[in-house]
């Protein structure tokens, strides 16, 4: 795979749309996923990845073949993602109101669809707490086991920074957690109760 | 009880010696607070480890083609809108120097027609002050120097004129390589 990539690689930085198409199909998937869940919207999640692979395109002769192609492709669409969020904060809209727009695997019955997606929306709360760039950190160590360096790489920081920010960014998140079970339990509670008592 | 120090514990990536692990356990089994700290940090980390990888729609690659030629066609737009501001800007800036030069001929002709006389006059004249003086040079050095002296300098100076031209013709001639 990494011979292949390497020489799609060469092969797009001489011109070779195909060549790139190749990449855009081996990386839809993480740049995509890393776009949805800094933006938690799917079609600003395409917008954005489209973005990116066109971007990467563009700007394809300045690759350095020593890095890594993921980490460079994935600091572009982290970068793209963060400077979204900023642009859109003046028109900030509560994304606990907007309906699910996660793309089921396959047909999952009713009751999968609703814990699947109370899942989805509390872990969407939990990423839109966090600041653009502690996000972004977040989606790397956790779906892509970057190591802090990369992390550091792709965001521009340093490590020692990525550290402490995703300390932080942990910490708020088991806050935040811990918060939103104890609001579900009373909940669940009157659920249970019978209406006779 | 420093909670601040067990967090900490419970977020640290490097793993932790005997006697933190020991300290940390043993915490755990008394305060509250860190406990549920601790659950929750725990459910985090599956949530986010269990979640899996979000795919775009399908033909993603198909629609980055059409977004490929769609760009293209907007660069090519916006390209040709640059060569026409630019050539527009040409244009306009040449006829704006062109109207500043042929302005005074239109309002007053004459008044030009006098002024670039009298530049040609004063031209003229001041050729005629160059010829002049070199001329009285040529008289002063023919006066000094001896006729024989002269034709041995004018000799001298057609060897080197002949040297010149020689040593032009060895430095462009091409070469034939030795292979």
């Amino acid at each position: 795979m990494q011979n292949t990539e390497a020489v799609w690689l060469v092969q797009a930085q001489q011109g070779d749309q195909q060549a790139f198409t190749n990449i855009v199909e081996a990386y839809q998937k993480p740049v995509y996923n890393l776009c949805y869940r800094m933006l938690n919207n799917a079609e600003d999640a395409e917008d954005a990845a489209q973005e990116t692979f066109l971007r990467a395109y563009r700007s394809l002769k300045q690759y350095d073949h020593n890095r890594q192609f993921s980490t460079w492709l994935l600091s572009i669409a982290a970068h793209y993602c963060i400077d979204q969020i900023r642009k859109n904060r003046m028109t900030l809209i509560s994304l606990e109101d907007q309906p699910d727009r996660e793309i089921p695997d396959k047909l999952p019955g009713p009751e999968s669809i609703l814990s699947k997606n109370e899942v989805q929306n509390r872990m969407r709360l939990l990423l839109e707490k966090l600041n653009p760039t502690d996000r972004a950190a977040v989606i790397m160590y956790y779906w892509y086991d970057y190591s802090y360096e990369e992390i550091a790489r792709s965001l521009s920081l340093s490590e020692s920074a990525i550290k402490s920010r995703l300390h932080r960014a942990r910490k708020e998140m088991a806050r935040l957690w811990m918060s939103q079970q104890s609001k579900l339990i009373p909940a669940e509670r009157k659920c249970h109760e019978s209406p006779v008592f | 009880m420093n909670h601040q120090f067990f967090e900490n514990l419970l977020l640290s990536d490097s793993e932790l010696t005997q006697v933190e692990l020991t300290m940390l356990q043993e915490h755990l089994q008394t305060c509250e607070a860190c406990r549920q700290f601790s659950n929750a940090l725990e459910d985090v980390d599956h949530l986010f480890h269990n979640t899996p990888i979000a795919s775009p729609a399908v033909g993603f690659t198909q629609r980055w083609q059409e977004s490929v030629i769609q760009d293209n066609k907007k660069r090519q737009k916006r390209q040709i809108w640059l060569i026409l501001i630019v050539g527009v800007c040409s244009i306009s800036a040449l006829f704006a120097l062109l109207g500043f030069t042929i302005l005074p001929v239109l309002i007053s002709p004459i008044a030009v027609l006098w002024a670039e006389l009298f530049n040609l006059v004063t031209w003229f004249s001041a050729v005629e002050w160059i010829v002049g003086v070199l001329l009285t040079m040529f008289r002063a050095a023919h006066s000094v120097v001896p006729t024989s002296l002269w034709i041995a300098l004018s000799f001298a100076f057609m060897g080197l004129c002949a040297v010149w031209v020689v040593a032009f013709k060895q430095v462009t001639a091409p070469r034939r390589l030795v292979i």
